[in-house]
């Protein structure tokens, strides 16, 4: 058994050198670029560190070890080199074995030796903070890289027995779990993405080993069919002795499983998107728009389209357009979490059953046209920082929108609790133009007012028509592109001859304002986080303190994060219950354990402050499983 | 027609494994159709088309090169086809154009399921089919001269698809170039891609084909020149000498790209507006809000001006980078960003800044400055203490700092600090742990006494000397930089100048230090401040809600009462320890108590989480609070 590791592991050569090449040159690189003695064990440990799934350390080790598993047994059939082997003194248990063990143990000396050198280079950084170095969290991801590894290669040696054809069905695998997740919210402890998933109590490492314990059972199972199929294989398998099921086994399990999730899929796809039938579907161009929408909504849609193009032609003029858009327009979104959204040329929006039309649904075309000629003015330059202007994107067409179909109230209340969310949770200018940051400390539907506020002390500052010339200097050639947040915003301000501070002032003077002469709304504040579990569910109880109005909201929320690991679903909302005992008021949520993954979870606690505004929500919290210990 | 045959014989060989494929490829393709049809965000069907060309077009496209050429040419199997009468090119052309064949099938296999899966809502033409199909036969044509060319190179195929892949990442990281204006990644914008439904980008599908033709020809010179010698010696094993010239390669790669991304560095962005103060040499612009904030604005100006002056003196100083200020009023008063690239600049809410105040902001310019000058080096631990001492010796003045009104403040601070400093650790060299524990204004207090000190026993010139040592070194930002530091230390820099050790330095300066807090200007504020320690618990109540509670007792038993408010300072952190510092507006001020609990409020944190406590005295006398107690807690 011994030897035939051994001869294994030197077949192995050339995969070994391939790692060792591309490990070497990952810290070549990091080399180069970093002063070894200013790097901390974050920078070495990267996304593995962080909370959350780690996709992409993932990854890498998921196809290096995929590559490993495959150079096991296909070679050895293809060239017949089996047969030398199996004419040994061995059972072939024992042959099927030592492969196995000789690639896990060569991937595992290979992430130790990674381990060793990472550890050896952290040690040139003495610093008295930024140099300490944990070596036990070293370990425990040593450990859990070589059971995923483990698992990597156990699917690996099984789907090589397919060939090529294994790896797209592989890909096909991961796909679903995609699909999954886009459908339940979750793929459950069989989504190998699960495997990384990093939780910390403390400075404590926490791993979901349900999901990697599941995962090592059906690596085990893997293993064992795996051993059945390549031990009744014989060589030279596209030869005509070779067995009817070597010979067409892969294409016929390709056709059977295509046919498969073909019938399943047309069967999903019918339901959801093709439940108007194509002769349900309307089709209709004005002078601006292509509209496509259920023939049951046409009377709402004949009111609404009445407006389209003058309201078209206003948001053109106020921006000055260079170029006027062809749009289409798919008035048949069926979501709880978004009224429209718009891409380049192209709406997606609902109508509401509302008769006639709430004009609100005039205002959200022009707030999605608007979209529209940002990313057609801007020819395309936004897109490329999103990130630092996603609340100028949507502050602009709110802006825009609200000047073409005016609602005042609503826009007021929006405005209201921008304000207060911006002087309660501490928002700056800096946050806002970060949207990866600001999504993931605050409620990322408040760029919406805040960049309707920051707009309007744009125009307020520069003028309305710096709101097209901006679109346009974007879309300059000489535009840098490497500019992030307020640096980005001061130079394209400044070539439209504007000021970033005097904007950021009056943003700032115009919510203290609005702050200060606030007199209506239900504005609480929450305290006293209490959890607790009581039949399978999980029990949040939070005191609430009214604001100096006096008011208390009638509705309250809790946006739990959503847990999927690859798909990018909306978050969950839960509503809660108001529970009054003497003086003190508190509310109450309730929602099932089976919604958390892991021990700890994200949230949001809100409320509706006005009965027809929309909601406002706290920073996000963490929170913690009762009697989850270190 | 031998061009029959040998596609009969390809056929044959790889017909069923190809048919599994297109199969598994259909299979793949309609589960993404599945998951865009579910996904609450997705704009189109014919967006899974994009998808497929980026993640399993190119795989077919590996696997269908593998079997094509790979095979043939790593295998020798080649050589019977040289045998055979015909041209050489014909057997490889008959393999470039049955592989390509079978992508651009494949293609347009994936927009006919794309078309048909569509939502009937979803509005499509001829024009807009043919519109895809161009841009998609476009792109697998040149995915497959790609891998084409570099199935024809053996082995070194691997090195030249992780090189392709590397410049691409490398591109798309430059500053300068716009990746996006260029075929073929202009073709494959996320959203032009499938939702431009009218404009043929005729000029980018031009440029991408004329592309993937060169790569093409490259592929077939190389397979045929020299009656294809090339390929069959790309086809071997690599020698040792192919590795090491490889990995010379690589090495003189990064190095250039390393050297050459360091000089890519932004022109600073100009202010604008009539609210601009400026100064051109050394360059300095101030921003200010309102005509109420000239005044302010007009002495930072003046002060930022006559430090820059003085340090450029001092250590003759050629160049000084552009230095911008700008006010901004929503910010704590103690809150003073700074950030450089290129220039340094400044953000502070200066409105109402006293001296004491404008020296603060002064310091951190000035700290920034010099660490734009020494590349980002200067604030290595060891030599971090000068870095901080430094700007606000020139903040102070230079060699007239000592006589400056903030002076005694200064020397309060650092008696205060020595005092509660742990022995056995030298302050100077452990900055990090020092800043935290005392607080950045602390920090560059302690690292101004220890240059006054210096001042005193070695003259001006010594700390000039020292300055000039790291402001005219240029490290680089690679590894190189480390390995110069392991053999010329911080320590034995600071001998060399001063011809004294950094540990005696330090007990001498620590010594003089304590003699300093007998002067009665200093004193009177030492006595000010009562040496406080902190203590920070957390615990919970019966129902389960967590509390964070602090607590000070005091050092000197005689003192029960503690003039002033003490503020609890918290922030969420991460499991790793980096060096931190809160400036948020979250805390919790109360009058300060020896007695008893001094703050007690509701965790905002969970259980688990790992929060950043500090506590502050905010001591009579004091500009600005002296720090009690700062560390890490795990919320239990």
């Amino acid at each position: 058994m011994t030897a035939l590791v051994i001869n294994q592991l030197r077949q192995l050569l050339p995969f070994t050198l391939l790692w060792a090449a591309l490990s070497g040159f990952a810290y070549l690189v990091e080399l180069f670029s970093n002063r070894v003695d200013e790097q901390d064990f974050l920078d070495w440990c990267g996304t593995a560190c962080s909370s959350g799934s780690n996709l992409d350390q993932l990854l890498i080790l998921l196809v290096l070890c995929m590559l490993a598993a495959y150079r096991l047994f296909p070679r050895e059939f293809d060239d017949g080199t089996i047969d030398f082997v199996r004419s040994l003194p061995v059972s072939r248990i024992q042959i099927f074995l030592s492969k196995v063990l000789a690639t896990w143990l060569l991937i595992c000396a290979l992430l130790t030796t990674e381990t060793l050198i990472t550890g050896a280079l952290l040690l040139f950084n003495t610093q008295s903070i930024s140099g300490q170095t944990y070596p036990l969290v070293m370990l425990m991801l040593l450990f859990r890289s070589c059971l995923f590894s483990l698992v990597v290669v156990a699917h690996g040696i099984f789907i090589s027995w397919f060939r090529v054809t294994g790896l797209v069905l592989y890909c096909a695998y991961l796909i679903a779990l995609y699909w999954f997740e886009e459908r339940t919210g979750t793929s459950g402890i069989f989504n190998l993405f699960r495997f990384f998933n990093s939780e910390y109590y403390g400075q404590q490492i926490l791993f979901d080993w349900p999901a990697i314990t599941a995962q090592l059972v059906l690596a085990a199972l893997f293993l064992t069919i795996s051993y059945v199929l390549w031990s009744r294989t014989e060589t030279q398998p596209r030869t005509q002795r070779s067995g009817i099921l070597a010979r067409y086994g892969p294409a016929a399990l390709a056709v059977g499983g295509f046919l498969l999730t073909s019938v399943i899929l047309i069967g999903t796809i019918s339901n959801d998107t093709r439940s108007g039938k194509s002769q349900n579907i309307v089709h209709h161009a004005t002078e601006h728009y292509r509209f496509s929408y259920n023939r049951n909504d046409q009377a709402r849609m004949s009111e609404l389209m009445r407006f389209a193009d003058s309201d078209y032609q206003a948001l053109a003029t106020l921006l000055n357009m260079e170029s006027t858009p062809f749009v289409q327009a798919r008035m048949t979104l069926q979501s709880n979490h978004a009224f429209g959204y718009a891409s380049h040329r192209e709406i997606r929006m609902k109508i509401g059953d509302d008769k006639p039309v709430n004009p609100l649904y005039r205002r959200i075309l022009s707030h999605e046209t608007a979209h529209v000629f940002q990313s057609v003015e801007s020819n395309r330059a936004l897109a490329d920082h999103r990130n630092s202007v996603g609340f100028f994107l949507e502050g602009m067409a709110q802006y825009t929108s609200f000047a073409i179909v005016p609602d005042e109230r609503r826009r007021q209340t929006n405005w209201t609790l921008s304000s207060v969310a911006w002087e309660r949770q501490d928002i700056t200018f800096d946050q806002l133009a970060f949207r990866g940051v600001f999504d993931a400390t605050f409620d990322a539907e408040l760029i919406y007012g805040l960049g309707d506020l920051w707009v309007d002390a744009m125009v307020q500052h520069c003028g309305e028509s710096s709101l097209g010339d901006f679109l346009r200097s974007t879309a300059a050639v000489n535009s840098p592109r490497d500019l992030q947040g307020p640096p980005y915003w001061r130079y394209q301000l400044s070539a439209i001859n504007c000021d970033l501070d005097q904007i950021n002032h009056l943003w700032r003077q115009r919510m203290q304002q609005i702050v200060d002469t606030r007199t209506d709304g239900g504005f609480p504040t929450f305290s006293d986080v209490a959890t607790r579990i009581a039949n399978d569910r999980l029990q949040l109880t939070i005191t609430l303190t009214p604001d100096p109005t006096g008011a208390l909201p009638q509705r309250y929320l809790l946006r739990m994060a959503n847990e999927t690991s690859i798909a990018n679903r909306p978050h969950r909302i839960v509503r809660g219950q108001i529970i009054e005992r003497g003086p003190e008021t508190t509310v109450q949520f309730d929602l099932p354990l089976s919604s958390i993954t892991g021990q700890r979870f994200r949230y949001q606690l809100g409320f509706v402050p006005y009965p027809d505004s929309r909601h406002y929500f706290e920073k996000w919290r963490n929170g913690t499983l009762p009697n989850t210990r270190q | 027609m031998m061009w029959r045959i040998i596609l009969a014989k390809d056929a044959r060989e790889h017909g069923l494994a190809l048919c599994a494929l297109t199969l598994g490829l259909l299979a793949v393709f309609a589960l993404s159709l599945a998951r865009q049809s579910a996904s609450e965000f997705s704009m189109s069907s014919f967006q899974v088309v994009y998808f497929a060309l980026l993640t399993i077009m190119p795989l077919i496209a590996l696997i269908l090169g593998n079997r094509l050429i790979v095979r043939e040419y790593t295998g020798g199997t080649r050589r019977f086809m040289e045998s055979l009468p015909i041209a050489p090119a014909t057997p490889l052309v008959v393999k470039f154009v049955s592989g390509w064949l079978y992508l651009l099938i494949a293609g347009a296999m994936l927009i006919a399921l794309a078309a048909w899966f569509a939502d009937p809502a979803e509005y499509y033409d001829k024009r807009y089919l043919a519109l895809l199909l161009s841009k998609t036969g476009t792109v697998l044509s040149l995915l497959w001269s790609i891998v084409f060319f570099a199935s024809l190179t053996g082995k070194f195929r691997l090195i030249i698809y992780l090189a392709i892949i590397t410049a691409l990442v490398y591109l798309f990281f430059l500053p300068g170039f716009n990746e996006n204006r260029l075929p073929p990644v202009a073709l494959m914008d996320s959203e032009l891609f499938a939702l431009e439904r009218d404009i043929f980008p005729w000029r980018h599908i031009g440029q991408t084909l004329l592309i993937a033709a060169a790569i093409t020809l490259a592929g077939f010179g190389l397979a045929l020149a020299s009656d294809g010698s090339y390929a069959d010696q790309l086809g071997k094993p690599l020698s040792r000498r192919n590795l090491l010239a490889t990995s010379i390669m690589v090495i003189a790669i990064l190095t250039i790209a390393t050297s050459l991304r360091e000089k890519w560095t932004p022109e600073p962005a100009e202010f604008t507006g009539r609210y601009v103060l400026q100064h051109d040499d050394p360059a300095i612009e101030v921003a200010y809000i309102a005509d109420q904030h000239r005044e302010q604005a007009q002495l930072t100006l003046n002060n930022l001006r006559n430090a820059l002056l003085q340090m450029r003196e001092d250590v003759g100083l050629r160049r000084l980078p552009m230095l911008k200020v700008t006010l901004n009023t929503g910010m704590e008063k103690r809150q003073i960003s700074a950030t450089f690239r290129g220039s340094v600049s400044v953000t502070a809410n200066f409105a109402d800044f006293n001296t004491y105040e404008h020296s603060m902001m002064n310091t951190v310019a000035l700290h920034h400055i010099m660490l734009l000058l020494t590349n980002s080096r200067w604030d290595y631990e060891s030599r971090h203490w000068l870095l901080d001492g430094f700007a606000r010796w020139w903040a102070e003045g230079g060699a007239s700092a000592p006589a400056s009104p903030n002076t005694a403040e200064y020397l309060a601070r650092a008696v205060l600090a020595m005092r509660q400093s742990k022995p056995g650790i030298n302050p100077l060299l452990a900055w990090q742990r020092t800043t935290e524990q005392h607080g950045f204004e602390s920090a560059f207090a302690l690292g101004f006494t220890a240059l006054m000190y210096l001042q005193q026993t070695h003259g001006a010139e010594t700390l000039h000397k020292l300055a000039s040592s790291y402001l005219f070194e240029d490290p680089p930002s690679s590894s190189v930089e480390s390995l110069k530091t392991l053999f010329n230390t911080d320590t034995s820099r600071f001998q060399q100048i001063t011809s004294l050790s950094i540990d005696t330095f330090t007990q001498s300066w620590l010594a003089w230090l304590e003699e300093q807090g007998d002067s009665p200007a200093v004193n009177a504020l030492i006595d000010a401040a009562p040496a406080l320690n902190g203590s920070v618990t957390t615990d919970a109540d019966d129902n389960g809600t967590r509390f964070l509670s602090a607590s000070y007792q005091s050092r000197d038993t005689q003192t029960d009462t503690v003039d002033g408010d003490c503020v609890l300072r918290y922030k969420r952190t991460l499991a790793y320890d980096r060096e931190e510092d809160i400036f948020n507006k979250e805390h919790d001020r109360q009058p300060c108590t020896t007695t008893q609990t001094a703050h007690r409020i509701a965790s905002p944190f969970a259980p688990g989480d790992r929060a950043f406590v500090i506590l502050e005295h905010e001591a009579p006398g004091f500009n600005w609070p002296i720090r009690v107690w700062s560390g890490r807690v795990t919320i239990q």
